[in-house]
């Protein structure tokens, strides 16, 4: 009882301005307001009513209501100060009067506390906010004042209380002065404010997109975005990923982006944002970076799902020019070329450039993605880097034998696969944070992404000495080159340039096999595998023990050694098991000779044995001095018998001895323990279990085995033939 | 195989006799081939031919190759080890799917000249 009586007390010191603070027993179960009348009386308040406890640390000001009470622990400190009943009545008050003074503290006042629910909510109720909304369309508020208006709304808007909704024309056109810094130059927090007030806006209200579009003038917004501060940076950015997010079609869309995807914007956020961290953003700037690019990169969409149509002048054109770039010395142009095309050598320079129809290589563009997006990076390609092209080219033209890599075919997948890797199409996610800043270094920059690519591509197309067969295998190198290259954020497309060059195909094969070597580590310790091995191991431990009486049955001659551990010299004696495995045969022998059966003539049944002791234990070590390496191959079998006490070994060296030592435990149906022991197992169990999961090469396995599904509801199960 | 709620209804391919249930989750599809189109069994599976080679011949040779462990042929035994580890691992390229067909056939030929070279040892 006292225990539970205990948990609902903390205690607490409780701090007023200009009193001295009250320790007090903090009781879970007692109403706020009763605690509250009990501290008034402490300190001689009247109208207890008025008043409020509030969490004093720096970070967190909020009213202590009854929802949120629980978060008082031991230690900590409150402040005991007006109710926001009392306090919302007073900034209201406060807010029509004249003096600037106390205005601007108000202002400052309601600016912080609107963080607070339970004040907003009180605030809002009290028609504070239309209040706050009047006084800001009334563009009459100017520097600090209306940095804490601003502040204070967007804050009471954040509570999600009232809808963005109702907000009229005159107080967005307001707010977006502020932003275009027309007709005066505003406050850094007025914009920042003003920034975040018109992005969300955009986001979550209806019907506003014309308005704020009309009222925004974008070069604004560049100008903004080298600002000093990052938070208007931020905000701004924010502000041209709401326009870019919230266009509703495509032509808004492109008319938008025409706008705030333009050079200026690109190099704006590339100089100001980008290179002056150095890369190193924060998380919410890195989110605006990546939403941005997703919409930048976006833009290729249409042409990705854009089939090529068969009227398409422009089109076809295009696809000339590629064979002239590549085929025609300026000799050749011109009315040979006419005469050429009667002849139908176009058709063959098609097939040169590895289109899939050579007939009528327009065909290659039917299919989406990548679309038109394939030939628009080829013309890019062949256009502005004319030099790699025409190398690419003519290299797999020219070569006789089958492992050309057809330019053709391989840029239409290798745009698939890039439009792919870099979500081309997707809209951005909640969660997004990665931006490669090399997008942001050029006006083209997928299609120089492209280009480096392809150049990539034929590279590895050689390393691997390629055919046609094996396309997708190429391709699943470069994803992993191309993937891993990125990984690294390069700063540049020639610092991308520069870290695919190392990763060549060796450099990819050496890293899976890493992988793979690192994930077979992990999987010889997954709960599966555990298990199998010790279902397997009384198997191999029993191959072990056939082992070692084997070696036992053909015997050993070991060395005469003294009752005092001292070597005779040149004598020796042989034993062995015999193949019944119940009997010990021994004799004396020379060096040379194998002793039969017959030829031993001392016998020592294994039932007989009282028990193994090896090393220092043995009778004859336990006199032995100095020499360390003859006890360690020393053991002894002791007897019951009276005559013989025991039978003393050393053996010629430590395999020997582990097999005697094993044999023997095996024998008297103890555990082998020899250091040979745990080799061969660990040599034959990792084979065993190498070859029982052959035929599921390439299957993960997991770390622990998967949920059993509840029984069938019915035991007819069918066949489907497809 | 068949399949209900969860579940896939089949035999042992070692031994068809042996039959059961298993739970779906436990069970990774290979590619497969029927063999005959008008019931659904048996089925082969579409392993490169090299591959299927490299898988029997192993499993063969894990069977000699604890005996010359009880035996102690310990020269034998441990060659043959080294060589069955260099086929297990070739055997893995050729799953990985990461090798050129000319990549592929190359191996296939070093892999059969291994499997020759391993069958006249044992």
């Amino acid at each position: 009882m006292t225990a539970i009586k205990d948990a609902n007390i903390v205690k607490i010191a409780v701090e007023m301005q200009d009193q001295l603070p009250q320790l007090i027993e903090f009781n879970q179960k007692q109403p706020l307001a009763s605690i509250i009348q009990e501290l008034s009386n402490g300190w001689g308040l009247s109208e207890a009513e008025q008043y409020a406890l509030q969490f004093s640390e720096q970070n967190n000001k909020n009213y202590i209501t009854e929802k949120n009470r629980n978060e008082v622990k031991n230690g900590s400190v409150l402040r005991l100060t007006h109710s926001p009943l009392k306090t919302v009545a007073d900034i209201l008050q406060s807010l029509n009067s004249r003096t600037l003074e106390d205005k601007t503290e108000s202002l400052e006042k309601l600016s912080i506390l609107s963080a607070d629910n339970t004040f907003a909510l009180e605030f809002i109720n009290k028609q504070g906010l239309t209040l706050v909304i009047n006084l800001i369309g009334g563009g009459k508020y100017k520097g600090i004042m209306l940095a804490y208006l601003l502040k204070s709304f967007v804050e009471l808007m954040d509570h999600g209380i009232v809808s963005w909704d109702i907000l009229e024309v005159p107080f967005i056109s307001t707010v977006a002065s502020y932003v275009n810094n027309f007709p005066v130059q505003q406050d850094g927090k007025v914009i920042q404010a003003s920034l975040s007030i018109l992005e969300n806006i955009l986001v979550n209200s209806t019907g506003k997109y014309a308005v704020v579009e009309k009222e925004v003038a974008f070069p604004n917004l560049e100008s903004h975005l080298q600002s000093s501060n990052p938070i208007i940076q931020q905000n701004s950015l924010a502000l041209i990923n709401a326009f870019l997010s919230k266009a509703q079609d495509v032509t808004k869309r492109k008319a938008i982006a025409d706008q705030v995807c333009s050079t200026q914007v690109r190099s704006s956020i590339l100089s100001n944002i980008i290179q002056a961290s150095s890369g190193q953003v924060g998380t919410e700037m890195a989110h605006q970076l990546y939403v941005f690019q997703t919409y930048y990169l976006g833009l290729l969409e249409p042409r990705m799902r854009t089939k090529m149509d068969q009227q398409d002048q422009d089109a076809h054109d295009k696809i000339k020019e590629l064979r002239r770039i590549a085929f025609d010395t300026e000799g050749t142009s011109g009315a040979d070329s006419f005469a050429r095309k009667q002849l139908g050598v176009f058709a063959k320079d098609y097939k040169k450039l590895g289109f899939k129809c050579d007939i009528n290589p327009a065909l290659d563009f039917t299919e989406t993605p990548p679309g038109m997006l394939a030939l628009d990076c080829m013309i890019y390609f062949a256009r502005n880097q004319t030099e790699n092209y025409t190398k690419v080219v003519l290299e797999n033209s020219c070569r006789a034998d089958e492992h050309e890599c057809p330019f053709g075919r391989t840029s239409v997948e290798l745009v698939r696969l890039l439009c792919d890797l870099l979500h081309i199409g997707e809209s951005p996610s909640e969660q997004g944070h990665i931006f490669y800043p090399l997008f942001f270094t050029h006006d083209h920059p997928f299609e120089e992404f492209f280009s480096i690519c392809i150049v990539l591509l034929n590279k590895t197309w050689k390393e691997m000495r390629a055919t046609i067969e094996d396309f997708g295998k190429v391709f699943s190198v470069v994803r992993e080159q191309i993937t891993r290259a990125l990984a690294s954020q390069p700063s540049a497309l020639d610092k991308f340039r520069a870290k695919l060059f190392f990763l060549t195909y060796s450099e990819i094969t050496n890293l899976w096999q890493q992988e793979r070597t690192s994930r077979e580590e992990w999987e010889s310790h997954a709960r599966p595998i555990v298990e199998l091995k010790e279902m397997i191991t009384p198997d191999i431990l029993d191959l072990i023990k056939q082992q070692r009486l084997g070696f036992l049955v053909e015997g050993t001659r070991f060395t005469k050694y003294s009752q005092r551990g001292q070597r005779i010299k040149d004598k020796f004696w042989y034993v062995r098991l015999s193949p019944s495995h119940k009997v010990f045969h021994y004799g004396d022998c020379d060096e040379k000779m194998t002793p039969t059966f017959e030829q031993l003539p001392n016998k020592l049944a294994v039932i007989d044995i009282k028990a193994l002791v090896t090393g220092k234990e043995c009778p004859h070590m336990k006199d032995a001095r100095g020499r360390k390496t003859t006890h360690q191959l020393a053991f002894s079998l002791t007897l019951d018998s009276v005559e013989v006490q025991s039978l003393d070994f050393v053996a010629p060296d430590e395999q020997v001895f582990d097999y005697w030592t094993d044999g023997i435990n095996a024998l008297l149906g103890n555990k082998m323990v020899s250091k040979e022991t745990e080799n061969d197992l660990e040599t034959l169990l990792s084979m065993d279990i190498k070859l029982r999961l052959l035929d599921a090469e390439g299957i993960d396995i997991p770390e622990d085995p998967p949920a059993v599904p509840a029984d069938p509801p019915n035991y007819d199960f069918c066949c489907n033939i497809k | 195989m068949q399949q209900s709620l969860g579940w896939y209804r089949g035999y042992a391919t070692k031994n068809r006799s042996i039959k059961g249930i298993f739970p779906a989750s436990y069970v990774h599809i290979k590619p497969y081939k029927l063999e005959n189109e008008s019931n659904c069994e048996p089925v082969v599976s579409v392993e490169d031919p090299v591959v299927r080679e490299v898988t029997l011949v192993l499993r063969e040779w894990n069977t000699i190759w604890k005996n010359l462990y009880v035996v102690r042929e310990g020269y034998k035994f441990s060659t043959l080890s080294k060589v069955m580890r260099e086929l297990i691992e070739w055997r893995r390229e050729l799953c990985g799917g990461t090798l050129t067909q000319d990549q592929m056939r190359s191996l296939g030929v070093v892999i059969t000249a291994k499997i020759d070279w391993g069958n006249r040892l044992v």
